[in-house]
């Protein structure tokens, strides 16, 4: 009976998560750049809940699938990043928000990762430092295309 | 006898120097280094030590010790040259402080120390080091290893209104906390390299990246040095608005803190409130200047932008409104006993704060009057009215109170500053009488005012320090140019670092749930301590 129960309720949570991840993205982020909180609260459920495109971390059981890049990553950095996509779950997500500061201002680059697609593949750009709501959500549009 | 009496008696006349803005320097060897330090703490009361700054000079190392007098701001340098191999003592059992400086000088540089040093920012087998004038790369790749402990709390990536990256490696005994090690290095991106060889109007547009939050806050403090070194003297119209951005700033981050002890703590009204606030004042700041946190409305000389028409206004109708929202949400938490619970944690002791040279909200927090705007006021500082707001214990408590009357001070500034603005330029004459660009509408052509910038405002064969008070704590900088007006070096010091530090070395005995909201309560910046 007792199996007979936790099968019932495993079944009931991969239906539960299949129909969510239709319309949900559960998002993991690694944000290092300077305008990480205007792009954060733009991902944040009070913000874009109404558009189902991505479910509030705190409030699901279900395990990541997209991973949100932002601003400079450095050798270490890379690390955390590589283990985050390790983690996600099905089919995995990247999407790189922001441009590359790098040559905007001119840095020394020995600690900077200049390429990330050499490390991860990145399936979405989203350009402009400090993108704009819109295109925050404009750019997420084009990755449930691209899912579908 | 003042201290700078006593310096004039203790040091030679021909060994001591004194710069214009009443800074001291003298050089000695290596050998009487430590007597040296500690005669300047013991009978001097030069009780911070706030930057061990390395130049390579002559294939060989400087030293460079700068000491500061809490009480009456007066900055003693001492130096030192050493060779590449050399051993040097460490100053730590005089000032905690040394820890974060020595470790700085032995990653950047490879400067060795009579004690092993953990390595943060690269990984332990790398043997060359970037802000050496040899340094052309790393040889092999450079690949970290993040350890892994049973006990590992992740701090930033979650959390919607924090962009630190660090990890705590705690050691539990019964819930407390035995021992902590932190990993740290996330935000290394090699920026004091990037500011070495530059004009100094390349270095106002690099500096931000510092701390991208607040930019306006490095930027000015870059843009004073630079003044300072050339005499430039500002209009007041520039002056009022940079005391006006520097406000805005502190109020924006002290907003941002405050919000972020409102989520630890589940206090949903007030954190509501709070990100309302927080939202309102970058929209304000944006009305100003049209540009986010990441740009700054600083030039050297002035301030980029003039008001837009009718923004005072709603400049004082914004303040009004968020002094009186934020009144009510303080009226409600001031002595209620859950909240004065909740946030009786992480405590600084006054003691400690004063060894690792912390300043800003902290310090105040434990009872220090300390303010540089009181010390040594620059624009109209020392025209407005504002106070001091101080703690008691030095308990989280105490940070968040002193955060909340700041935010209330920094209204009073601007709107005091607000109602006196003064009409005129906002940008230097010295910059806009330079002859070959003189026009009347060369300031909104960005090329040319570039141009006249970079050929004018250059500084050779000189070197200065600018201390600040940003929104959470001293920052200074410190930058030394050759001949062609080009960096050889600049140092920043931020107050973060030395936060960091005070934070791993006070944490032992803290609850491990405590540990978050201990952490958000300094208002770290990662950034300003990675560099």
């Amino acid at each position: 009976m007792n199996s007979e129960k936790e099968n019932y309720i495993s079944k009931i949570k991969r239906v539960v998560r299949e129909w969510a991840s239709d319309d949900f993205f559960v998002p993991t982020f690694v944000m290092n750049s300077g305008c990480s909180d205007q792009i954060l609260s733009h991902l944040t459920v009070e913000s874009i809940a109404s558009d189902s495109f991505i479910a509030d971390r705190d409030s699901t059981s279900l395990k990541p699938d997209l991973l949100v890049i932002s601003g400079l990553v450095n050798y270490k950095t890379i690390e955390l990043i590589k283990a985050e996509y390790q983690s996600l779950v099905g089919r995995k997500y990247v999407v790189m928000i922001g441009s590359s500061k790098v040559k905007m201002h001119g840095l020394n680059t020995y600690n900077v990762v200049e390429n990330l697609e050499d490390y991860i593949p990145i399936d979405l750009r989203i350009p402009g430092v400090n993108p704009s709501r819109d295109e925050v959500i404009k750019g997420l549009n084009k990755l449930k295309e691209i899912r579908r | 006898m003042s201290v700078t009496a006593q310096l004039r008696s203790w040091i030679p006349e021909n060994l001591l120097i004194e710069t214009e803005d009443g800074v001291f320097e003298t050089t000695i060897p290596i050998k009487d280094l430590e007597t040296n330090l500690l005669y300047a703490y013991e009978h001097l009361k030069f009780y911070w030590l706030k930057d061990i700054c390395v130049l390579e000079h002559d294939s060989k190392f400087i030293l460079r010790y700068v000491l500061q007098n809490p009480q009456c701001s007066t900055i003693f340098i001492i130096c030192s040259s050493i060779e590449y191999d050399q051993e040097v003592p460490s100053v730590a059992p005089i000032w905690k402080s040394a820890l974060i400086y020595e470790a700085e000088a032995f990653e950047l540089f490879g400067v060795k120390f009579n004690y092993e040093i953990k390595r943060n920012l690269f990984p332990n087998n790398t043997s060359e080091f970037p802000l050496r004038k040899d340094f052309k790369g790393f040889s092999q790749k450079n690949t970290h290893e993040i350890t892994q402990y049973d006990h590992q709390m992740k701090i930033g990536l979650d959390f919607p209104m924090n962009t630190n990256d660090i990890f705590f490696h705690v050691d539990l005994d019964n819930d407390d906390v035995a021992n902590c090690d932190l990993e740290f290095g996330f935000k290394h991106f090699g920026l004091e390299k990037s500011l070495e060889n530059k004009y100094s109007e390349d270095i106002l547009n690099k500096i931000n990246l510092l701390n991208t939050s607040s930019a306006s806050v490095w930027t000015t403090a870059w843009a004073m040095l630079v003044e300072q070194a050339n005499e430039i003297k500002l209009p007041e119209k520039a002056q009022g608005l940079r005391m006006i951005i520097l406000e805005m700033n502190r109020i924006k981050e002290h907003l941002k803190v405050l919000l972020q002890i409102a989520y630890k703590t589940d206090y949903n009204s007030l954190f509501n409130t709070l990100l309302y606030w927080y939202n309102r004042t970058i929209d304000q700041m944006e009305s100003y200047s049209h540009r986010n946190g990441i740009s700054s409305s600083i030039v050297i000389g002035g301030v980029r932008d003039d008001i837009p028409m009718g923004w005072i206004g709603g400049c004082l109708d914004y303040l009004g409104s968020l002094e009186k929202h934020l009144l009510d949400e303080y009226k409600f938490f001031y002595r209620n006993s859950f909240w004065f619970d909740r946030l009786q944690i992480g405590k600084v002791d006054r003691d400690m704060a004063m060894k690792f040279a912390v300043a800003g909200p902290t310090l105040r927090s434990c009872g220090v009057n300390h303010d540089h705007r009181k010390r040594k006021p620059f624009y109209f500082y020392q025209d407005v009215s504002f106070e001091i707001p101080l703690g008691v214990n030095g308990f989280a408590y105490d940070r968040f109170l002193v955060y909340v009357e700041e935010i209330f001070q920094s209204i009073k500034i601007i709107t005091q500053v607000l109602d006196n603005i003064p009409a005129g330029d906002i940008i230097s004459e010295d910059i806009l009488n330079f002859d070959k660009y003189k026009s009347g509408s060369f300031i909104d052509d960005e090329v040319l005012y570039r141009r006249s910038i970079e050929n004018k405002i250059s500084v050779q064969n000189k070197e200065g320090i600018i201390s600040l008070e940003a929104a959470n704590g001293l920052i200074d900088i410190w930058a030394k140019f050759n001949k062609n007006g080009l960096s050889d070096r600049v140092k920043c010091i931020s107050n973060s670092s030395k936060l960091l530090f005070l934070f791993q070395n006070s944490i032992v005995g803290e609850k491990l749930e405590d540990l978050q909201l201990y952490w958000l309560s300094l208002g770290v910046q990662m950034s300003e301590v990675e560099k």
